[in-house]
């Protein structure tokens, strides 16, 4: 596409760094005006602030369709275009390429913070007057860090200072598949969404409204980076399981757990906020939760672009990023907590627990397992750096290591899922406690005793803790998916059951009845299900098969798992951005066939000229059939394959899907449910209607199973027999 | 209002004639590209106009009397926690009736929450003393129409000054027979 632009040097890379610096200018003033305003009670000057942070979002949209428009018109002149675009790639991966590297990445999260301030801020502009200028001033600074990183040494607009290159190196091949485009921007909704209730906590205290006002409007600036972030890591284990081709979703790598660790915090806020509110307690841990939860999402973004970690995905060694950000890092913790130590006397705790069977305690005890998760993953991912700095040598933590701590952790949480609904607020008596008990204990008892009779695979043990601690695992996983699942049938059943004694409706109409009445409840049983479902899948993990066999050439067979695969061709085409290589292997299972695997090599011309390997399986609830093609000789089809089994992955998706589902029903705002009613949260409206969305498309396309192989646009096939 | 429609179509009459640009340059052929100059330059004269209302709602004037006083937060924190209580009261309830509480449990919570709840309810009728936007609207409405101030409401207790129901015979505070 040709430049409107066509000016000795980029016209469009000035216009972008001129509007980078207005943006810091604007955000400058908007955060001291809010401050300034706040502190002396100008209100003029607090409204000034609101409409500069507004102006400030137009430009960061402004500087991206820029950057966009950059990628478009193939401007090779701005570095940041050449490095990670070319001339050749598809448009789809050219509005993409924005976030593909460093410095994009950097201004791509700056104007999601914006986009998210400018929300945020409409939304409350009225409601939380009296502290919405230190909310301003928060954001600002934050913000201020990511520009000034920008214009610094970060500048997506950066031009060569001689000539500059004709053709541009191009995105690597790993990212350009199409979880991979939105996984980033999702993981980025996560991390920079998680500013906004610090900014908002952080104008509670300096304001010193500490009342549960501030955790309200919170709640949903915290729901929708959370869900986001969920979305990113499973967009992330998609990805990992369709393009790296070693069988598997999650191996621990830093970069994913630099978004799990934050979700682990977000999640015990979202249980806690509750107990604040019921119970008017734990009000230093909330805010506590919150600072951590930020702190960990800009840790994340510094393990991820820093360099201080090894993985399949960080973006490089960056040792003056590492110290600017370990900066800002330390700023953000001695002001946060300065200002809560400082307010400590006001956060005073209304009640005290009263019982240790009460639903209080439950949810204590929940924070307690998930902040021990986040701090583990923590200690884990880092130790490799941390024991090359003291020991002087870097000892690498693998998955089994991870796997050993987090099996117990995580079933432990599975257990309070189904446990805390059960439980009274305050104190639980020991008649009632029989009485709830019953139905989910006993599900729990008979789903394990079938279980461990019928199907014996189920028995099989695996390490906990240490090596040598063997412990029938996936039955105790199994029970208490049953526990859980029985626990939450329980309540909607009852639910339902007093919603008709009390409207006099049909069963349907009162189970559609306490989930609209009491949607935050309810969407997070369903949410708890699908979690439940998840864990089915993870327990699949278990029962893998795995199989590498090297073929001699076409016509030969191997088998695994009563399947058997005929080898039948290895094709080789490609185009003038890659060459090809496809292998078609026939699966039958006895004399039926199950349907034909296209595994393959794309060998990459430009820029690195990477080699990729593209994996193909057959898809199903029961396990997916799971090939790749490792190694060829195009002349003698000699080829090495290995193939996976893989039972129970798909629940895994499937069970995101109730997971998005849940998360919509709690931010479904009243306004959408009675129709004529004006809407007066746009904000959750818009998330809510975009989960529905997003769980729908991502159940829909993680369940499709391209059939044919991918030649690449205009490939040429030459079949060689 | 004029002046505001004048802006807008001048905003309008600059986006249609930086698009006509555009395309232009690009022959009439709607691209992409064309479509993210065109946003690019609408965003960027939306930028100019809020960087304008921000420059015109500077203001260093402190006139606010209500702008974070304490009587201010206390109402709030009291009107949050009666929301909270209400909202408790609820939820036990609908416990009580699915069967996680005895009724005697129940009935021992709820009374409590009650009994919280008309505490705070009496302190915010105590706090309503000329010191929330609406009383000193009326004031301030009172002084510029050069009017003497609005007679008590109905209700208005005498002795303490509590306001009841209209059509209280005495006050819920003191007990005083109600004269106003």
């Amino acid at each position: 596409m040709e430049s409107v632009f066509s000016a000795a040097g980029s016209p469009v890379a000035t216009l972008g760094t001129v509007t980078l610096m207005v943006a810091f200018v604007v955000i400058a003033y908007a955060g001291a005006a809010g401050i300034i305003g706040q502190r002396t009670r100008r209100p003029g000057l607090v409204q000034s602030s609101l409409w500069a942070t507004w102006a400030w979002t137009a430009l960061m949209c402004f500087a991206t369709a820029l950057i966009i428009y950059a990628f478009l018109s193939h401007d090779f002149r701005i570095k940041y275009v050449a490095h990670y675009s070319d001339s050749t790639m598809p448009l789809f991966y050219l509005l993409t390429a924005y976030w593909g590297g460093l410095d994009g990445s950097l201004m791509f999260w700056v104007w999601v913070l914006s986009m998210f301030t400018a929300v945020a801020l409409y939304v409350n502009r009225v409601r939380h007057r009296d502290m919405i200028g230190y909310v301003i001033g928060t954001i600002a600074a934050v913000a201020l860090f990511f520009l000034a990183l920008l214009l610094y040494s970060k500048n997506p607009f950066q031009t060569f200072l001689t000539g500059s290159p004709l053709e541009g190196r191009g995105l690597n091949p790993l990212l350009q598949n199409y979880w991979m485009v939105i996984h980033p921007p999702s993981l980025y909704v996560g991390y920079v969404g998680m500013t906004i209730p610090f900014a908002f906590c952080m104008g509670a205290l300096a304001s010193g409204r500490l009342d549960d006002g501030w955790l309200q409007s919170v709640r949903v600036w915290v729901i929708i980076p959370w869900f986001f972030l969920s979305f990113g890591l499973i967009l992330g284990c998609l990805w990992a399981y369709e393009e790296l081709g070693w069988g598997g979703y999650w191996a621990w790598d830093p970069v994913e757990n630099a978004g799990l660790i934050p979700w682990f915090t977000a999640t015990a806020f979202l249980h806690s906020v509750v107990i604040q509110e019921r119970r008017g307690m734990l009000k230093v841990w909330n805010v506590v939760l919150v600072i951590v939860t930020f702190f960990l999402t800009i840790f994340g973004t510094f393990m991820t672009r820093s360099g201080i970690v090894q993985s399949v995905h960080a973006f490089g060694q960056d040792n003056e990023l590492a110290l600017l950000f370990l900066l800002f890092m330390t700023a953000v913790l001695v002001f946060s907590l300065g200002l809560l130590i400082y307010r400590l006397p006001a956060l005073r705790a209304a009640n005290e627990f009263e019982s240790f069977l009460s639903r209080e305690f439950a949810f204590l005890l929940n924070n307690v397992a998930l902040f021990v998760c986040a701090f583990f993953v923590l200690f884990a991912t880092m130790f490799p750096t941390l024991s090359e700095y003291i020991l002087g040598q870097r000892i690498t933590v693998g998955p089994p290591f991870f796997n050993r701590f987090m099996v117990p952790i995580g079933l432990c949480l599975l257990f309070l899922t189904g446990v805390g609904p059960l439980l009274a607020w305050r104190v639980t008596t020991a008649r009632k406690l029989v009485h709830e008990f019953l139905f989910p204990i006993a599900a729990m008892v008979l789903t394990m005793g079938v279980l461990a009779v019928l199907v014996p695979a189920t028995r099989l043990k695996t390490a906990i803790l240490t090596p040598d601690l063997l412990l029938p695992m996936p039955l105790v996983g199994f029970g208490l998916i049953a526990f859980t699942v029985a626990t939450i049938t329980q309540e909607f059943w009852k639910g339902a059951r007093v919603r008709r004694r009390e409207t006099g409706s049909d069963p349907f109409t009162a189970l559609i009845g306490i989930v609209v009445t009491k949607r935050r409840k309810y969407g997070g049983y369903v949410v708890h299900f699908g979690l439940a479902m998840m864990f089915f899948g993870f327990i699949g993990k278990a029962y893998q098969q795995e199989k590498s066999v090297t073929m001699e050439g076409a016509g030969k067979k191997f088998g695994l798992g009563g399947y058997t695969f005929f080898y039948e061709d290895l094709q080789v085409g490609g185009n003038e951005n890659r060459d090809t290589f496809i292998a078609k292997i026939r699966v039958t299972r006895g004399d039926d066939v199950v349907g034909d695997l296209y595994p393959g090599r794309f060998a990459y011309k430009h820029g690195n000229k990477e080699v990729t390997t593209e994996v193909d399986m057959i898809r199903s609830m029961g396990e997916d059939i799971y090939l790749v093609i490792n190694g060829f000789d195009p002349d003698t089809k000699q080829a090495n394959f290995t193939v996976y089994l893989n039972p129970l992955t798909n629940f895994i998706w499937l069970g995101f899907g109730f997971f998005a589902l849940g998360t919509a029903i709690c931010l479904l705002p009243q306004s959408l449910l009675s129709v004529f009613a004006p809407r007066r949260r746009p904000g959750a409206a818009a998330a809510a209607t975009l989960l529905v969305l997003l769980g729908c498309g991502l159940g829909l396309a993680a369940l499709s199973r391209p059939r044919a192989p991918d030649f690449g646009p205009g490939a040429v096939i030459v079949v060689r027999r | 209002m004029k002046r505001a429609w004048i802006l807008r179509a001048a905003a309008g009459g600059a986006t249609l004639a930086f698009a006509l640009g555009v395309l232009w340059y690009y022959h009439f052929r709607p691209t992409l590209g064309a479509f993210v100059l065109v946003v690019g330059w609408s965003v960027l004269l939306g930028a100019g106009w809020l960087l304008w209302r921000a420059a015109a709602s500077f203001d260093l004037h402190v006139d606010d009397p209500v702008f974070q006083a304490p009587e201010t937060v206390r109402r709030a924190e009291l009107t949050a926690e009666k929301k909270l209580l209400l909202k408790a009261i609820k939820e036990l309830e609908f416990d009580k009736n699915m069967g996680k509480l005895d009724d005697r449990e129940a009935a021992e919570i709820i009374g409590r929450y009650r009994a919280r709840a008309v505490e705070i309810l009496r302190e915010l009728d105590d706090e309503s003393g000329g010191k929330t936007y609406e009383a000193i609207v009326e004031k301030e409405l009172a002084r510029r129409l050069g009017q003497p101030e609005a007679a008590p409401a109905p209700g208005t207790c005498g002795a303490c000054g509590t306001a009841n129901d209209a059509d209280a015979v005495f006050c819920k505070k003191c007990g005083k027979k109600v004269t106003a």
